[in-house]
């Protein structure tokens, strides 16, 4: 008896897990690591595609690369649009996605599943499709948006041609696009909640808001980490709904972080710069989810 | 009593009205591109715009997957629709095929490359099992454009750029760590006590995994492929720096729309309801699934 027990614990605890684990580490290394590596090589270079210049034939210039990021002013100016988006568009879609989720989460609702399935079309939709689409419905002369705000008496407004208004229309296009993300997020955070806690603070007197602010809120406290962290992330990938959309356009009005380096990299093939923006990006991303993550357990604790 | 189940039944109208509000916000882009679909040019450069077209032609999915079969003196405005096209007249049947080949290609090799790891991580404790979970996992937040400039560099020395398989391997290591999440969950879901047996009676592992789990998750697999799917089947930023005009996708396709003279709005629309369709078959298929996959580790 006891031998078959010692037998069976030896059979399980196998003695090869890396062996299962091997391809897909592989794959990351030789797909993921390894470019990085190259990456960084490439930004210490003055790594220019050009006909009759081999790869070891491009000048090392160490810093020079990140000294004239700092300089670009076109750079900075992309990142100053991304962060703009990151703060409007993502507080936007965080309460409206949190009002969805309430909406759908309130007792006797019925169809929630036809709601639901409506709210999340957009999710559905290629990201370089619905900026085209967009760019259909934001049409000065024949567009959906502008017919709509000239019955009520207004001038026609040029989205995409106006430089004042591409960003906002962008930031519009974000919102239609992540909401539905965010709701689902946050409707799985609500549903995990059980129901006495909510129960006993009504009974106890708490009026609607504050059952949800000083209850709900606190209990799906890791949702809403979560998905704030992970949009935050994703608007430094905006990239495809720009490129349909206003193609970073009108002047350097929408050209978001990604979408200028993506111009470095593939239209002049600046490819040593390109790649030490993309450093750069990369670092910055790294210290805001840090710093989110920082926030937010610290929060939780006091 | 009563005003208190007055204020709710009135609290609930107002919810229902709220939800049919956004839902039409949400839902009506999707409704306009497919029925701006079926409308003549005549119909959606007009204002006011109307929603439904005067009469359903097919004429732009046509335009957009088979232009030999227009006859130009099939329809009265034939000749319009023919000058508005003359951006771009070739089908985009070799572009869906692409599109087919890519996805295929990349869903298959990255579960047969990543269900190993999901399986290891499901069933074997070793030291550091949970760092390499959270380490695959954090592949995905890598902004693709870092990747994409050495990416394109590589693929470029190693003449794989504008080939298939070069998107192929890209796309893998980007269905890899939903690969590797979902699959382990499904795995988790398996009771082991069926694989105990098994070893007991002297079976291996690789007999336990073949015959007996991956049997029991073939749902699983199902719905970890139809993610992928997912996933691929959208990409745009690879897909455009590693094809060239003959082995472009779907995605590449639609940016090639953007142009500065004629919008092709009608052909455009087609496109993109066809490149919707499978997205919104999975969707339906699996909701439940598609959710798991978005949220891995988020809840948990």
């Amino acid at each position: 008896m006891g031998q078959t027990i010692r037998y069976r614990r030896n059979i399980l605890k196998n003695k090869m897990p890396f062996l299962y684990m091997a391809p897909t580490i592989l794959w990351i290394l030789f797909f993921m690591i390894y470019p990085l590596i190259f990456s960084i090589v490439m930004s210490l270079k003055r790594f220019k595609l050009e006909r009759g210049v081999s790869f070891w034939g491009m000048k090392w210039v160490g810093l020079d690369n990140f000294k004239r990021a700092f300089a670009d002013k076109f750079f900075l100016q992309s990142l100053e649009k991304t962060f703009i988006i990151l703060v409007v568009a993502v507080t936007i879609e965080f309460f409206l996605g949190m009002c969805i989720a309430l909406l759908l989460n309130k007792k006797g609702v019925r169809f929630d599943f036809l709601w639901i399935a409506l709210i999340l079309s957009p999710m559905m939709l290629p990201l370089i499709a619905s900026g085209n689409l967009w760019r259909m419905l934001f049409d000065t002369r024949w567009g959906v948006i502008n017919a709509a705000i000239m019955s009520i008496g207004l001038n026609p407004i040029d989205f995409l041609g106006n430089p004042k208004w591409s960003l906002i229309a962008v930031i519009i296009v974000e919102i239609w696009q992540w909401t539905p993300f965010v709701v689902i997020i946050l409707l799985a955070g609500l549903r995990s909640i059980p129901d006495e806690p909510k129960e006993a603070a009504l009974v106890d007197g708490a009026t609607n808001f504050q059952t949800f602010r000083y209850v709900m809120l606190p209990l799906m406290a890791h949702q809403i980490l979560i998905v704030l962290l992970i949009r935050s992330m994703d608007v430094f990938k905006t990239f495809d709904i720009v490129y349909a959309l206003t193609f970073g356009g009108p002047g350097q009005s929408t050209t978001v972080v990604s979408f200028y380096i993506y111009r470095q990299a593939f239209t002049q093939f600046k490819l040593g710069y390109a790649a030490t923006l993309s450093w750069i990006v990369f670092i910055i991303i790294y210290l805001m989810s840090f710093t989110i993550l920082k926030f937010v357990k610290l929060k939780d604790v006091t | 009593m009563m005003t208190s189940k007055v204020k709710n039944r009135f609290e609930l109208v107002v919810t229902y009205v709220l939800l049919v509000v956004i839902s039409v916000a949400f839902a009506f882009p999707l409704l306009w591109v497919f029925m701006t679909s079926f409308k003549t040019p005549r119909e959606y450069y007009s204002m006011p715009p109307r929603l439904f077209p005067k009469q359903f032609q097919i004429f732009h999915y046509k335009e957009a997957f088979a232009p030999w079969t227009i006859n130009p003196t099939e329809l009265s405005e034939a000749t319009y629709f023919i000058e508005e096209s003359a951006g771009r007249v070739e089908s985009v049947l070799p572009n869906i095929l692409n599109s087919f080949i890519v996805v295929g290609g990349s869903v298959i090799m990255s579960l047969l490359v990543g269900i190993w790891a999901a399986y290891a991580l499901s069933r074997f404790k070793f030291k550091g099992s949970n760092a390499w979970g959270g380490w695959i996992l954090s592949t995905r937040m890598m902004p693709p454009i870092v990747l994409a400039v050495p990416i394109f560099w590589m693929m470029g020395s190693l003449k794989l750029a504008g080939t298939h398989i070069g998107l192929i391997l890209v796309y893998v290591l980007i269905n890899l760590p939903f690969v590797v999440w979902m699959m382990r969950s499904f795995f988790d879901e398996i009771p082991k006590e069926l694989e105990e047996s098994v070893l007991v009676d002297g079976g291996s592992r690789l007999t336990c995994l073949f015959r007996l789990v991956l049997p029991l998750a073939l749902p699983g697999i199902v719905a970890t492929a139809l993610f992928c799917i997912f996933l691929t089947w959208t990409e745009f930023m690879f897909a455009s720096i590693l094809t060239n005009s003959s082995s472009a996708t779907l995605p590449v396709v639609l940016s090639w729309f953007r142009q500065d003279r004629g919008i092709l709005w009608g052909q455009m629309s087609a496109v993109i309801v066809v490149a919707l369709l499978p997205l919104m078959i999975i969707t339906m298929v699996l909701q439940k699934q598609m959710i798991k996959g978005l949220t891995a580790g988020a809840i948990k």
